[in-house]
């Protein structure tokens, strides 16, 4: 991975990061509203993880940055919580997802107010794997919605 | 390049799982709010003596042939995206002219949610968001369990009237009654505090009132059916539908659910959601909040 950095998403890439990092992050629930994060920007952010804080009512990963006039910066991105069922082994959040000194690249939709935190979405790692945020949606495995049985007449 | 492909199968995994959740969204409508909410009856109440009268006092079960609802549940979908418009169509003008505001405010990026004061979502709120149910069903109660922030709420069945008005107090949950006619449990909640359906959607009174009907459609599935009346904010009673289904992971658990010791959320001087940060006055350092300072070293990695 390169030398830490924070950048805009270029065009080559805004389609495909605006379209995947919405659907990625807008489902997934939370205990606040979403609205103090700009759904409609997403940037690209590269550095080192300092803590994952797996936790509710959210999770939270801390990560050290190196802007472009190279001072370092603490982001933070919001994930989703143990709650939920994210407590499971098998879901795609766990304790040891992101480790202290994981070199990584977080595609983010920023908070409004320009400060070093976002909601998290899709991360890469140093190897070149990825880490993508689940859906809300059916259990896995679960059958497609039968449709509502009609109100018993009274 | 391998960048490019990287992003295209997120993009086509996200497009994937999200059209999943909008075919559960879509099999999962309101019914018509006049013709399924028994707007023949002047009360919830009527309606569910009517009910209760027609189950002829409702199916009486043994422990050995109660029901079986064990499991973990969850509902499908985000809340945000449920149809309110049964509820908007049956509001009185205030309250329409509330959620008007609300939802100009919402556009305006303006939104604030009690649950990030770590507050209980209540009903029937309770009913909408998709953390986990667990249900305990007994011949003479039924403990119906929920994850966030350990909201319980407690269905007697053994035929006892509602909490007198003499003391009763609006509850979170309210005061639920019930009885069981076949498999399907029918209850009555009263005593609630006024709140929202879900996050953005209509206010409702403390004059709410609510019947659900809750059943287990298959080995895999439970609907409940929910009607809700408030002569304050509905002009008629709505109908609603949620579905839930079970989470087939043994590794689930419904554990305690602290919000507020990593809950750096506030509320901003225009009314909206704003969150502090790591170094930032009153900041909670959410992974030793409360923890003997002795201790701290001795976390598991």
């Amino acid at each position: 991975m390169s030398a830490m950095n924070v950048r805009k998403a270029d065009m080559k890439q805004l389609k495909w990061l605006v379209a995947a990092a919405m659907l990625a992050s807008a489902p997934v629930w939370s205990h606040h509203s979403a609205a103090m994060f700009d759904m409609q920007k997403t940037v690209v952010v590269s550095g080192t993880v300092k803590e994952w804080q797996f936790m509710n009512p959210h999770s939270w990963l801390q990560v050290m940055v190196v802007d472009a006039g190279g001072k370092e910066v603490q982001w933070s991105f919001e994930a989703a919580a143990p709650a939920g069922g994210g407590s499971s082994p098998n879901s795609l959040l766990r304790k040891d997802t992101f480790k202290p000194g994981d070199k990584i690249t977080v595609e983010t939709h920023p908070m409004k107010d320009g400060r070093p935190a976002g909601i998290l979405g899709a991360v890469t790692f140093a190897d070149g794997h990825k880490w993508i945020p689940r859906q809300l949606g059916p259990p896995p495995g679960a059958p497609p919605a039968a449709p509502p049985s009609p109100p018993p007449a009274t | 390049m391998r960048r490019r492909s990287i992003l295209s199968a997120f993009a086509l995994s996200a497009v994937m799982a999200a059209s999943t959740w909008v075919v559960a969204q879509a099999a999962a409508p309101q019914p018509d709010a006049k013709a399924a909410a028994g707007a023949a009856f002047a009360s919830s109440w009527d309606e569910f003596q009517a009910l209760k009268a027609k189950a002829k006092g409702g199916t009486v079960f043994t422990p050995m042939t109660v029901p079986d609802w064990s499991g973990i549940w969850r509902r499908a979908g985000n809340p945000e995206a449920m149809d309110a418009s049964p509820i908007v169509e049956a509001m009185t003008p205030k309250y329409k002219a509330a959620y008007a505001e609300k939802r100009a405010r919402i556009a305006k990026g303006i939104e604030w949610d009690r649950l990030s004061w770590c507050l209980p979502m209540g009903m029937p709120r309770w009913l909408a968001d998709p953390w986990l149910h667990e249900f305990i069903v007994t011949p003479k109660q039924t403990w119906m369990l929920y994850e966030q922030l350990q909201e319980e709420r407690r269905v007697y069945t053994d035929g006892r009237g509602h909490v007198s008005d003499a003391v009763a107090l609006p509850q979170w949950e309210g005061d639920s009654i019930g009885f069981w006619d076949g498999d399907t449990l029918v209850i009555h909640t009263n005593h609630m505090k006024a709140g929202e359906y879900w996050r953005g959607a209509p206010d409702f009174s403390f004059q709410v009132s609510t019947i659900e009907r809750w059943r287990r459609v298959d080995a895999d599935t439970i609907e409940a059916q929910l009607t809700v009346y408030d002569p304050v904010s509905l002009s008629h009673p709505v109908h609603l539908t949620y579905t839930y289904h079970k989470i087939k992971d043994p590794d689930v658990r419904i554990d305690y659910d602290s919000c507020e010791e990593g809950n750096n959320n506030f509320r901003t001087a225009e009314g909206g959601t704003g969150t502090l940060l790591p170094g930032e006055p009153g900041y909670r350092d959410p992974t030793n909040f409360g923890i003997p300072e002795v201790a701290i070293d001795s976390r598991p990695k």
